[in-house]
């Protein structure tokens, strides 16, 4: 009996073993060759409620901030993305300079991608591009489509519903305060930020 | 070897087998669901305290409703649809989604949605008549369901979508502006001292500054300094005080009679939830927290004196307490009431409004220059008045009820931190339009007389 014990143990370990080393490169994401304003919208809804952290990419989806005593830039051991992080998994970039290509990222992937919310604003080398600049103004919204972004040199956020007259409902990786929220926002008013959109997105999935 | 032993031994050797591959099943399917479904192709696992009905529910609907309509006009309807489900990866979140719509006093009907794609977002429209010539005027409200999902999800969560519908405008057209320095009341420079107010301008995270401030009519003036933590106030003849408010970063505030609210946009959690749920906290001038209460609401967007909050989601106004003490969920629910001031854009030059209390509606019509977001539209008396926020200015319009124009004027609209943007604007009684600018030094509240002047 206490042969059958230990041997059911080693067949437990074992299997725990193989069960961590096949999910391993699952966790690193995979590149994919289909991404919507659909999928970004649902993508970036995971995100919301979760931490803020300078420079970092992983969140786990339960809405609620896991390491609220983080501070600012804790590291890789805090939840959340940054602004520019939470565009660049929510559009699925590849993480490369100026690639167009797709790239699943899961939730709790730590990575952040190479475009500062600078980088994003000015083209990110390539793989997006402006579609009004600033002020794009309340008569833009014939230039914009939800999951585009408004991006100045220091922050970015998603649009989530477009607004009629100047606001509109943003979607961004806020503060290590207050961690990604969903609120109004006059940003197509500001004369800092231009509407920036990916390029490549599929046309359904 | 015993000849005799052999159809043992094998028969040991499969026991060891079995039990070692019984061991590896249980191993690899146990820490398989401990790493979160990290297997391709798992399933959702909905969690109920994930999400909150009122707050984040687990298929967000998102839908701009209209505010205001003229009654022969056709509503264009419109929703795309978020799934919180990490889970789905690459799959499209597919809903079914269902418009139930009535007209006047009428049953509620489905309304066939045709599917479509704007880009590459997924979309349903419909197309609505504003009111039905016998029956009345239009409400509304979607469902979505979801396999991962038991009930579907409604929106709004409680009420319907009721655009405000009038048969006549009354017209208020507008020429050009006259461009004003208004009076500087408050100036305060960027910091932590107890007469600073606090920036944070961070990289990679949005500028946070004074999200709102409010005026009392003894003159008081409270500003929301989230980045300090706390809440400013500034009698008449200067003198500041402050006190500590857990504030999240985001919110707003208001003076109410002899209290102060202060709406935290972000929140706590709430019970089983682990959603955090927006507050409004009550406090007396000094400061000391005399209630707070959860707010049950999608897009809360404002904190009015009455210490209703404002849900753009459905253009109506919750009650989080009953006078004094907090109301519960159902009891929030119970007693939303429709707003009564709706605003409208309808084209760059052109904007309804409407004042449900007095069932009118106006058509402000700007015939030089665009007019831009509308943060604020009021009734003072028999008179309106509408502020208009645009890139480099901020127009203000007062007008009597028949749409005659008392005055219209422009200052400087300067959003060095973006606040959000309602509550940058706060009004007297005797119709003063203040307003919350900031620069790279600090920020400055201004006051742009009304028609009646003077201060109040």
């Amino acid at each position: 009996m206490k042969s059958r014990v230990a041997i059911l143990t080693g067949g437990v370990l074992l299997g725990m073993g193989v069960a961590l080393l096949v999910s391993k490169p699952v966790e690193a994401g995979y590149s994919i060759t289909c991404w919507t304003r659909s999928n970004a919208v649902s993508y970036s809804y995971t995100a919301l409620h979760e931490g803020y952290e300078w420079g970092g990419g992983w969140w786990t989806d339960n809405n609620y901030d896991d390491t609220p005593s983080c501070p600012t830039d804790g590291g890789s051991g805090c939840e959340g993305p940054d602004c520019s992080g939470l565009v660049f998994k929510s559009w699925a970039m590849v993480n490369s300079w100026g690639s167009t290509g797709k790239y699943y990222w899961y939730a709790g992937d730590n990575v952040h991608g190479p475009y500062s919310s600078t980088s994003f604003r000015d083209g990110c080398g390539g793989a997006c591009y402006d579609v009004c600049t600033r002020p794009c103004g309340s008569g833009s919204y014939s230039l914009t489509i939800p999951m585009d972004a408004f991006a100045k040199s220091g922050h970015i956020g998603l649009i989530w519903s477009e607004g009629s007259d100047g606001y509109d409902d943003i979607l961004e990786a806020h503060s290590n305060n207050a961690g990604v929220i969903l609120s109004e926002r006059s940003y197509r008013l500001s004369s800092s930020y231009d509407g920036v959109r990916r390029k490549n997105w599929s046309t359904s999935c | 070897m015993i000849a005799g032993d052999q159809p043992q031994a094998k028969s040991e050797h499969r026991s060891i087998i079995a039990w070692l591959i019984a061991g590896f099943v249980l191993g690899f399917a146990s820490l398989g669901v401990l790493l979160q479904g990290g297997f391709a192709g798992a399933a959702p696992s909905p969690d109920p305290t994930q999400w909150d009905p009122d707050v984040h529910p687990p298929l967000y609907i998102v839908h701009e409703a209209r505010s205001v309509t003229d009654a022969g006009s056709i509503v264009d309807v419109q929703v795309h649809v978020a799934c919180d489900f990490a889970a789905l990866r690459t799959s499209e979140c597919s809903p079914d989604v269902t418009l139930w719509a009535s007209w006047g006093g009428s049953p509620y009907v489905e309304v066939p949605l045709a599917e479509t794609r704007v880009d590459s977002l997924q979309v349903w429209t419909a197309h609505l008549p504003a009111r039905h010539p016998q029956l009345g005027s239009l409400r509304y409200y979607f469902e979505a369901s979801h396999r991962a999902l038991g009930e579907p999800v409604r929106s709004p969560i409680s009420g319907v979508y009721e655009p405000a519908v009038f048969d006549s405008f009354v017209a208020v057209p507008l020429d050009a502006p006259t461009f004003v320095e208004p009076e500087i009341v408050l100036e305060a420079p960027w910091g932590t001292g107890p007469t600073e107010i606090g920036l944070e301008d961070g990289s990679e995270q949005a500028t946070v500054g004074p999200d709102a401030f409010a005026y009392a009519e003894d003159g008081t003036l409270a500003l929301l300094d989230q980045v300090n933590g706390r809440v400013v106030t500034v009698s008449p003849e200067g003198v500041w005080t402050t006190f500590d408010a857990p504030l999240k970063g985001v919110g707003d505030v208001a003076f109410s009679g002899s209290s102060i609210l202060v709406l935290d946009l972000v929140g706590e959690t709430q019970g089983l939830s682990r959603v955090r749920i927006p507050q409004i906290l009550k406090y007396d001038r000094e400061g000391s927290l005399l209630a707070k209460a959860p707010v049950f609401a999608m897009e809360p967007r404002r904190l009015l004196a009455s210490g209703a909050v404002v849900d753009e989601s459905s253009n109506s106004l919750v009650y989080p307490f009953d006078g004094t003490a907090a109301r519960s969920r159902s009891e929030q629910r119970a007693t939303r009431k429709p707003h009564s001031f709706r605003v409208q854009v309808v084209s760059d030059q052109v904007a309804w409004l409407a004042d449900l209390g007095t069932d009118t509606a106006f058509e402000v019509d700007a015939t030089t220059g665009e007019l831009g977001a509308i943060p604020e539209f009021t009734r003072l008396g028999d008179s309106y008045l509408v502020v208009f926020d645009q890139p480099n200015t901020f127009r203000i319009v007062w007008f009597d009820s028949n749409g005659t124009v008392e005055r219209d004027v422009t200052v400087a609209n300067e959003r060095h931190s973006v606040f959000l943007p309602k509550g940058r604007v706060a009004v007297t009684s005797r119709g003063d339009v203040l307003i919350l600018n900031s620069d790279e030094d600090g920020i400055s509240i201004m006051r742009v007389p009304g028609p009646r002047g003077g201060k109040s």
